[in-house]
């Protein structure tokens, strides 16, 4: 069987002899002496195993080294950690369950419970990647087919502007990059997962699908607008948001749910500057925060923006100075972060 | 292990039943295990580090050997690791260590006389 096997991670040997007798007849074992090497391990097996039973205080890197390298990496989902620690201190016991450690079990431990308790986790995580591979599967399914729909609509807007498409892609792929960079370095204020950074960059290609109902000339005209102008323009997230509710069906509601919420919002700015709604700071769904900086980063180099074609230092400049309205600091610092590939991305969709 | 050497254990603090119990009752590798205890640097180390006054890395071994003493039904020695734990993480030259050392070198001693 796949993932099997039990990586203990303990210095002192005497405890890892302990901790593999028990587990011996049922699993496989790897046994790790320090976070070093467990985490080499981890890099080499992860596949392969079924849990970590991890000890704290270790010489070359700790307990809480090896669930923040399992975390980054992104292991944490598969594979479930149990603390086996001599730390009587609850501090200990909060900071490893927060750190995503999945139960915490004090030395000396009766053998029993540890056998038990272990199994249960291991048999728990079994289940979630069974339930996790069959929505996943379903997922896949429906995707196509809102892809599909979405496909004919973007097609259809390219008719009207010959960038359309390249630019909704550039902002998908700006959109997934800044958000995984916010869910690898941010706090979790945002409840940013895998599966919802996936949701939001693939609704994000519909923000601008009301432009399909704005009089060509005033797409992209973004000086020396007239108020009634400005109106009809600006109406473009309204009119997006009743396209896409038409397109609700019962199946993809969490799409089109996060489609609305990101056509709707886009255009709101963290200091009240935007519309609709005037929305201020992270009363902005993360969502929308993410693509109005997406969008307003690619029309500052496409030149939809401006009539001039920004260069990558230009519009990150703009954003920053807030020239189209502010976005969140922590936006702002994160698009700087990742510079490069924000500007990989434009060069690499360019046309 | 016969009764005398049960007895010899339990006369240097260690609940020999409790020490099997944690091994769901297998006896051959507990003995082995006591074994293994007379060859873990945790004690050794521990008192090098305080001689050497570097109490922080002290401390993390006097860790150690609560957690494997505790495990092995050492009810006394974890004790008193514990106590000298607390004293070094506080960053004092621990007064418990005299107790800590005569208590080691009672276990060792029996412990030679069995393996």
């Amino acid at each position: 069987m796949k993932n099997n096997i039990v990586l203990i991670v303990d210095d002192v040997e005497i405890n890892r002899m302990m901790l593999a007798d028990l587990f011996s007849n049922d699993y496989g074992i790897m046994e790790a002496a320090n976070g070093e090497e467990a985490m080499t391990l981890i890099g080499e097996h992860y596949q392969e195993f079924a849990i970590v039973l991890l000890d704290i205080v270790m010489p070359e890197k700790d307990g809480y080294d090896v669930l923040d390298f399992m975390h980054f990496n992104r292991y944490l989902n598969d594979i479930p950690v149990v603390m086996i620690s001599a730390s009587e201190s609850e501090a200990a016991e909060i900071e490893c369950l927060k750190r995503g450690a999945s139960d915490f079990i004090i030395k000396p431990f009766n053998p029993n419970i540890v056998k038990q308790r272990v199994r249960n986790v291991i048999e728990l995580f079994r289940y979630k990647r069974s339930l996790e591979r069959i929505i996943s599967e379903q997922t896949e399914k429906f995707r196509g087919i809102t892809e599909f729909v979405i496909d004919v609509l973007v097609n259809v807007m390219q008719v009207k502007n010959s960038d359309t498409r390249r630019s909704t892609q550039r902002v998908r792929a700006y959109t997934r990059e800044v958000l995984n960079f916010i869910y690898d370095y941010c706090d979790e204020k945002y409840g940013l997962t895998p599966q919802k950074i996936e949701l939001i960059s693939a609704s994000s290609i519909l923000h601008d699908i009301g432009q399909l109902v704005i009089p060509e000339n005033l797409i992209g005209k973004t000086i020396q607008l007239t108020d009634e102008e400005r109106r009809t323009l600006e109406a473009h997230t309204s009119r997006g948001c009743q396209i896409i509710e038409s397109m609700n069906t019962l199946e993809n509601r969490e799409y089109i749910d996060m489609a609305l919420e990101i056509c709707r919002y886009h255009h709101e700015r963290w200091d009240g500057s935007g519309y609709p709604e005037k929305m201020v700071g992270d009363e902005i769904p993360i969502s929308a925060q993410v693509v109005g900086v997406a969008d307003t980063y690619d029309s500052l180099r496409s030149g939809v923006q401006t009539g001039r074609k920004y260069t990558h230092e230009e519009a990150l400049g703009s954003i920053e100075r807030g020239d189209f309205g502010m976005f969140s600091p922590v936006l702002v610092e994160s698009c700087k972060m990742m510079a490069d590939k924000l500007d990989e991305i434009y060069e690499q969709y360019k046309d | 292990m016969n009764k005398q050497d049960q007895e010899r254990l339990e006369q240097a603090g260690i609940d020999v039943a409790q020490g099997i119990g944690r091994v769901m009752g297998n006896e051959d590798l507990y003995v082995k295990l006591l074994g293994k205890f007379l060859q873990d640097k945790n004690y050794p180390d521990m008192v090098a580090c305080i001689q050497n006054d570097n109490l922080q890395e002290a401390g993390v071994k006097a860790h150690a050997l609560k957690g494997v003493s505790g495990n092995l039904g050492m009810n006394e020695l974890q004790a008193l690791s514990l106590a000298v734990e607390r004293e070094l993480k506080e960053g004092r030259q621990p007064e418990g260590l005299e107790r800590l050392k005569e208590c080691y070198h009672k276990i060792e001693k029996e412990i030679k006389q069995i393996v």
